[in-house]
């Protein structure tokens, strides 16, 4: 059964055929070419394919296509304006809470999320947050530094000094 | 040596924030094959012979 459906994806409208057995994710992926958004597992466990519906941070390998219809959807392409990253993204960067790069985008969609409904969590909240975001690499501690200092930024607070000591560019 | 104890910033952290690194699974090419490693469904066993009639039909 193939149906189209259409949305708002990164602010653009989109149209597409799908069938209804298509995932979210595989729309954002295969046909609209927005590989950012990752599948981890297929399980919704992982969550490196978690975007915004609406606002709301979801596993996008966990809603049909179909289920999208109408909706504004927003992945990780969609944060950044032009070359400047989102605090939240520069933060990630400053704190090094990224290696191989696959968990990023669902860990910057979920920071997002959490900071839109508590712009000032505690680590604790940061760390039970990420309870549906898995990554491999580099362990969780510089994560959960980048998205302490990603919330400061966005609450216009001067980011807490950097452990790392990376120098801005 | 004024390098020695400085931070680098890696190149490649930008493109993995916004969601350009390309993965192998990222990548797709107009008739695009893929391969599968079959592995034995047997924890210890002699290989007798490998049946690959199937393999060989993929395109």
């Amino acid at each position: 059964m193939q149906k189209t459906v259409s949305l708002t994806v990164n602010g653009k409208p989109v149209s597409a055929t799908v069938e209804g057995r298509t995932l979210l994710v595989q729309l954002l992926r295969e046909q609209l070419g927005l590989t950012g958004t990752h599948v981890g597992c297929d399980t919704s466990q992982c969550g490196a394919c978690v975007v915004h519906v609406d606002g709301e941070a979801l596993k996008s390998c966990t809603l049909l296509a179909l289920q999208a219809e109408g909706r504004s959807v927003l992945t990780i392409e969609g944060v950044a304006t032009g070359d400047t990253l989102h605090p939240m993204q520069e933060a990630f960067r400053n704190n090094h809470a990224l290696q191989c790069g696959f968990c990023t985008p669902g860990m910057v969609m979920s920071a997002l999320d959490l900071v839109k409904n508590n712009p000032n969590p505690t680590e604790r909240e940061i760390r039970e947050y990420l309870e549906g975001n898995l990554c491999r690499c580099t362990g969780y501690h510089n994560i959960v530094l980048a998205i302490a200092e990603g919330a400061a930024v966005m609450r216009g607070e001067a980011p807490p000094a950097n452990v790392h000591g990376a120098a801005a560019e | 040596m004024t390098t020695v104890g400085t931070p680098v910033r890696r190149r490649e952290d930008f493109r993995f924030l916004t969601g350009q690194g390309t993965y192998t699974d990222d990548i797709n090419r107009p008739h695009q094959l893929y391969a599968f490693i079959v592995r034995s469904p047997h924890a210890h066993a002699r290989i007798a012979g490998i049946d690959t009639a199937a393999a060989a039909q993929a395109p």
